[in-house]
């Protein structure tokens, strides 16, 4: 990426300039040629140019020059220098330049600022000129230099910007890219304007402004409001991800109730979650949380449940389906709890998988649910046993899960079969609706297995034979069809099957 | 263009006029799947006149049209015989319909939002949230252009608060 100055006549074609022009060439020169490759580097072949400035002075000091220009900063290579090596009358040189560049300056800033990256580039190149040059200048005022007339070599002012880095003007390497762009103009005359233009930009940047957005791509910006709106089609984790992505988004996630009035706790916080984390969650439904849903929350205790219940009052649907911690008899006392003051109370309530639920708790739940007067189960749609059944659980409009189990008279979750042959059935006893411990059932589908072909999973789940022909059958299982077949088949199935594998 | 007038019958057609002036004709039936319009229709305001959408481009606004139009005939199907096959048959518009650059996406959400046509709503919603889930943070910086405007002690702050949520 170099400058074309071809294209771009900075230079005035104007006969007193002759001289500023070819000095500038030389003096760029002097750098370009000696440049083989695209190393930034300017150094590439002094000797070149030392070899026609032979003539016009002393050659033994060239070659300790060519040594240090090997190493730029060096203080004795200024008083080695030649002042006035082609007899140019630099300081009209100087003074010439100077204009020019103050010219420029002005230009720019009448220019549109609609064209900001071509012209920021330019405003960057000249500032960045102006800088070199004014620091040859200030070099040449310097004492102990000899004065305006004698240091004016196109490398003094190199040097003397290179000098310049230890006074302190605070732009060392984009100073030195600026260098390098200007340096790299002769090189490559047929590129884009843009792109040099940009980089003499980028790194002038750094030297003469704070840094920015990349000039190059779009701005990053605010979050589109769209993004807003699909907050609430967000799951806790990813909610919390995207508290971190910005001030807005964080701003929507820690105070928009909206998002936290109904709370689902899978699968991987279930195990992470304690019941601060959760207190601090629900907080944020400030006090109208209507629903909560804790699956498999090992973490989580009656007290934390009794914490969340004095808090939010509003309170209708509570599953906590395998959270090993809670207990049933803390269960019915928080919701006693509840009721006494002055709620209108759980409405819904799922606790399958716990254990221990006698008769007794199970006519206090279903008093305090306010469902004594409610309808038989067989009124409501057919429930049936699949792995996922725990995230499910509140799908239906039941009061509570857990029933009397007709074969075995317990309280347990209780399915219906999807078999075609179990349809139908009027009487009771033929139908086909008990608890898992009574009628195994398949995993996936929830068929009855009673005396058909059934496999047993890695996991100690059953499954029926089509099921498991269904699961050989798939394409990318075809090889693997030896005795770690459920074990692989399970770590690849979808992540219903995640819960079992966790457990 | 002209728009037929004084017919109330459902075959009534509307305009809609986007905000960089695109005209739609559009089916009454297909309008009033937007409860926003149809609020302004049985006002029986705009049944003469264009109804003007300054918040809805015409690219969005044509999209849009067209999901209503499909499902508006979907429903119609449905209503006159088995719904069944169709489900899938929209299920599957509604995927291939929502395939769209996020730009486009993002559109759609606010308009479906203003316009206020829930499903639209909630298919756009749900895709975005799909498109954001399970991604790291920098990622969703990345993939939205949404620019960090947190301190460094902000941002370790809610990290902190945070940790116990993530591996």
């Amino acid at each position: 990426m170099t400058l074309n100055f071809s294209s771009r006549p900075i230079f005035p074609a104007n006969p007193s300039e002759d001289n500023l022009l070819s000095s500038l060439r030389i003096a760029n020169g002097y750098v370009v040629e000696g440049i083989s490759d695209k190393n930034s580097n300017g150094f590439g072949k002094p000797r070149h140019f030392n070899w026609e400035i032979e003539d016009s002075y002393d050659c033994r000091r060239d070659r300790a020059d060519r040594e240090c220009y090997h190493e730029p900063i060096s203080n004795d290579i200024l008083d080695i220098l030649p002042s006035d090596p082609f007899g140019m009358d630099i300081s009209a040189t100087f003074t010439a330049i100077t204009g020019w560049i103050e010219d420029m300056e002005a230009d720019s800033e009448n220019y549109v600022r609609d064209e900001a990256g071509a012209m920021k580039g330019d405003y960057q190149f000249v500032a960045g000129l102006n800088f070199i040059w004014n620091s040859a200048l200030r070099f040449q005022t310097e004492p102990g230099s000899i004065g305006i007339g004698e240091r004016s070599s196109p490398v003094g002012v190199f040097h003397g910007w290179v000098k310049d880095n230890e006074f302190g003007d605070g732009s060392c390497d984009g100073g030195f890219g600026s260098v390098t762009a200007v340096c790299n103009v002769e090189e490559t005359p047929s590129s884009n304007d843009d792109d040099s233009y940009a980089a003499a930009c980028h790194q002038s940047n750094e030297c003469h402004e704070a840094a920015e957005d990349c000039p190059h791509g779009e701005e990053a910006e605010a979050p589109h409001e769209g993004l807003l709106l699909s907050l609430g089609y967000l799951g806790v984790q990813d909610l919390l991800s995207a508290e971190r992505v910005c001030r807005t988004l964080c701003s929507a996630v820690q105070n928009d109730s909206l998002l936290w009035m109904n709370i689902h706790i899978d699968q991987p916080l279930s195990e992470r979650i304690t019941d601060d984390a959760l207190m601090l969650l629900i907080g944020r439904a400030q006090g109208s949380l209507q629903s909560l849903s804790l699956v498999e929350c090992s973490r989580i205790t009656d007290d934390g449940l009794k914490r969340i219940l004095e808090t939010n009052p509003r309170l209708k649907k509570l599953s906590v389906p395998g959270c090993t911690r809670l207990s049933v008899e803390g269960i019915v006392n928080n919701l006693k709890a509840f009721k006494l003051s002055g709620a209108p109370g759980i409405k819904h309530l799922r606790i399958g998988g716990l254990y221990g639920v006698t008769n007794e708790h199970y006519e206090e739940l279903k008093l305090l649910l306010g469902s004594e007067n409610c309808q038989q189960s067989k009124d409501h749609k057919p429930r049936y046993f699949h792995c996922g059944h725990l995230s499910l659980s509140c799908d239906d409009d039941r009061a509570i899960d857990i029933e009397m189990c007709p074969r075995c008279q317990n309280l347990r979750l209780v399915y219906d079969c999807p078999a075609e042959s179990c349809q139908g059935q009027q009487t009771a006893a033929q139908l086909c609706r008990a608890c898992t411990l009574c009628i195994a059932r398949c995993v996936q589908c929830g068929r009855c297995i009673n005396d058909g072909e059934y496999e047993e999973t890695f996991c100690l789940d059953l499954l029926c034979s089509s099921c498991w022909k269904q699961l050989l059958n798939c394409p990318e299982r075809q090889e693997e069809k030896d005795v770690t077949t459920k074990n692989t088949i399970f770590h690849q199935e979808t992540a219903r099957y995640h819960i079992h594998l966790d457990g | 263009m002209s728009m037929i007038s004084g017919d109330k019958s459902s075959t009534e057609i509307l305009s809609l006029k986007s905000s960089d002036n695109e005209i739609f004709e559009v089916k009454k039936e297909v309008v009033l799947e937007s409860i926003t319009l149809r609020g302004m229709v049985e006002e029986d305001e705009f049944s003469d006149t264009l109804i003007p959408l300054p918040n809805v481009e015409g690219k969005i606004l044509s999209k849009i049209i067209h999901y209503c139009q499909k499902h508006t005939e979907a429903r119609a199907k449905v209503n006159g015989s088995e719904g069944a096959a169709d489900s899938k048959e929209i299920k599957d518009f509604d995927s291939e319909f929502i395939n769209v650059d996020d730009k486009t996406l993002l559109g759609i959400i606010l308009a479906a939002n203003y316009l206020n046509i829930k499903d639209l709503l909630d298919l756009g919603c749900q895709k975005i949230a799909d498109n954001i889930k399970e991604k790291s943070v920098e990622d969703v910086r990345k993939t939205f252009n949404i620019k960090n405007d947190f301190t460094p002690e902000e941002e370790k702050a809610i990290r902190e608060e945070n940790l116990w949520a993530f591996d």
